[in-house]
C-alpha cells in the first residue's frame, strides 16, 4: 500500500542530532539515530512510503515491514505534536478522506482529525492574543466559514434579526478569550505552551507541572469577565445586539463543569 | 470535600450563566422590540421579560434555582464518578 502522507517538523520543535527539542514546552525527546534519519527525511518532504523504501534499501529490510515501522513511529510523534502532517491539495487527498469516511461508517467511530500545532511567541499580551486568534481562525477556518454562511442565510431567508450576524464574531472572540486565559495563566507560572487544534477542539498544551486549578479555570473566567463587562456596556448604552454578542462569552462558564475537559481537571485536582 | 466543592461550583456556574444569559436576552429583546418574553419548561417558569418604552423589566422565577440545583447535584455526581474512575486515577499519577 502506498502512503503518500508528508510530514514536517512544526515550528517550535527542532531536531538536534538524535534529539527532538520542543522549544515551547522546554522538553527534549531523545530518539534513535534511525528515528532521527526518518524525521529528517520526512521534514525534507519525502512521503512515508519513500522514507520506508529508503530504510529498506539501506538496511535490506522487508519493504512492508519498514513501512509499518515508519508508520508507527510517525503516529507516536504526531500524537506528541512533534511532527505534523503537511496539508495536501484536496484533489490529491480525497481518496484517503473517502477511505477514512468509509472506515468511520464501519467502525461507528468519527474519523480522527489530524492535530495542528500553532506556536505562541513569548512577548507582550498583544503578541499572545494575535497568535491565538490566528491559530483559532486558521485551525477552524471551515467551521467559521460554515457558521458565517448559515447565519447570513438565516438573516436573508428568514425574518431573523440582523443581530444574529454578530454571533459568529462573538463566538470567535469567546474562543480566543478562553484560550488567552489559559495561556496567560501558564505564562504567569513561567512555563511555555502552544495551541493545538484537532477537529473542533482547541486547547492550550502545556506540561503537567505547569497546570493547576488556576490554569484550568482561567479560560472560562476570563471569557465570562469579558462577557459581563460587555453586558454592562450594552445595558448602559442600550445596545441589544451587543447584549446578544455577550452570550458566547458567558456560556464559556459551562466549561467549568465535568461535561468539559477543564471542569474534569478541576474536579479531580 | 471534592464532591461538595464540585456541587457548589456546578450550582454557582449554572446560576451565573442563567442570570447573565437572561439579562443578555432581556436587553436584546428590549433592543429589538420583540415584546414580552416568558421562558418556561412546562409549569416551571424561568424568566419573564417585559419590554416597555425604553425600559425592560426582568423577573427571575423559581425555575432558575431548580436548574442550578440540578446542575450542582449532577456536577457533584460527575466529580464523584471521575474520582473513582481508574482512567482518571491513572492520569493523575
Amino acid at each position: 500500500m502506498t502512503d503518500r502522507r508528508r510530514f514536517a517538523i512544526p515550528r517550535g520543535v527542532r531536531l538536534y542530532g538524535a534529539e527532538l527539542h520542543d522549544e515551547a514546552l522546554r522538553l527534549s525527546h531523545p530518539i534513535s539515530p534511525t528515528g532521527a534519519l526518518v524525521v529528517a527525511l520526512l521534514d525534507r518532504g519525502f512521503t512515508v512510503t519513500e522514507v520506508a523504501g529508503a530504510l529498506s534499501a539501506r538496511w535490506h529490510l522487508d519493504r512492508e515491514r519498514a513501512r509499518r515501522d515508519v508508520d508507527a513511529f510517525v503516529a507516536q510523534l504526531s500524537e506528541a505534536m512533534l511532527l505534523t502532517e503537511r496539508p495536501g491539495a484536496p484533489w490529491r487527498t480525497w481518496p484517503r478522506g473517502l477511505r477514512a469516511a468509509m472506515l468511520s461508517v464501519v467502525t461507528h467511530q468519527p474519523p480522527r482529525a489530524q492535530p495542528r500545532r500553532f506556536p505562541l511567541r513569548r512577548g507582550s499580551p498583544v503578541t499572545m492574543v494575535t497568535d491565538i486568534a490566528r491559530g483559532v481562525l486558521i485551525g477552524l477556518g471551515w467551521w467559521w466559514l460554515a457558521l458565517t454562511l448559515v447565519s447570513t442565510l438565516l438573516v436573508l431567508a428568514d425574518d431573523s434579526p440582523l443581530a444574529v450576524l454578530v454571533l459568529v464574531p462573538a463566538l470567535f472572540g469567546a474562543t480566543v478569550a478562553h484560550e488567552v486565559g489559559h495561556a496567560a495563566a501558564v505564562a504567569s507560572r513561567g512555563a511555555g505552551c502552544f495551541l493545538r487544534v484537532r477537529g473542533l477542539a482547541v486547547a492550550v498544551v502545556h506540561t503537567r507541572d505547569a497546570g493547576g486549578v488556576r490554569v484550568h479555570a482561567s479560560g472560562a473566567l476570563l471569557s465570562a469577565a469579558l462577557g459581563i463587562t460587555l453586558l454592562a456596556i450594552a445595558a448602559i448604552a442600550g445596545m441589544g445586539w451587543l447584549a446578544l454578542a455577550t452570550t458566547p462569552f458567558l456560556a464559556q462558564l459551562v466549561t467549568l463543569t465535568v461535561l468539559f475537559g477543564d471542569g474534569r481537571r478541576i474536579a479531580t485536582a | 470535600m471534592r464532591t461538595l466543592r464540585a456541587g457548589l461550583l456546578g450550582f454557582v456556574v449554572a446560576l451565573v450563566v442563567e442570570l447573565t444569559l437572561a439579562a443578555a436576552l432581556g436587553l436584546s429583546v428590549n433592543g429589538s422590540g420583540w415584546g414580552d418574553v416568558r421562558l418556561a419548561l412546562g409549569p416551571l417558569p424561568f424568566v419573564t421579560i417585559e419590554g416597555g418604552e425604553g425600559t425592560v423589566r426582568m423577573s427571575v422565577r423559581e425555575g432558575v434555582f431548580v436548574i442550578a440545583l440540578i446542575a450542582g447535584i449532577a456536577n457533584a455526581v460527575g466529580a464523584r464518578v471521575l474520582a473513582t474512575s481508574p482512567k482518571e486515577a491513572a492520569q493523575e499519577r
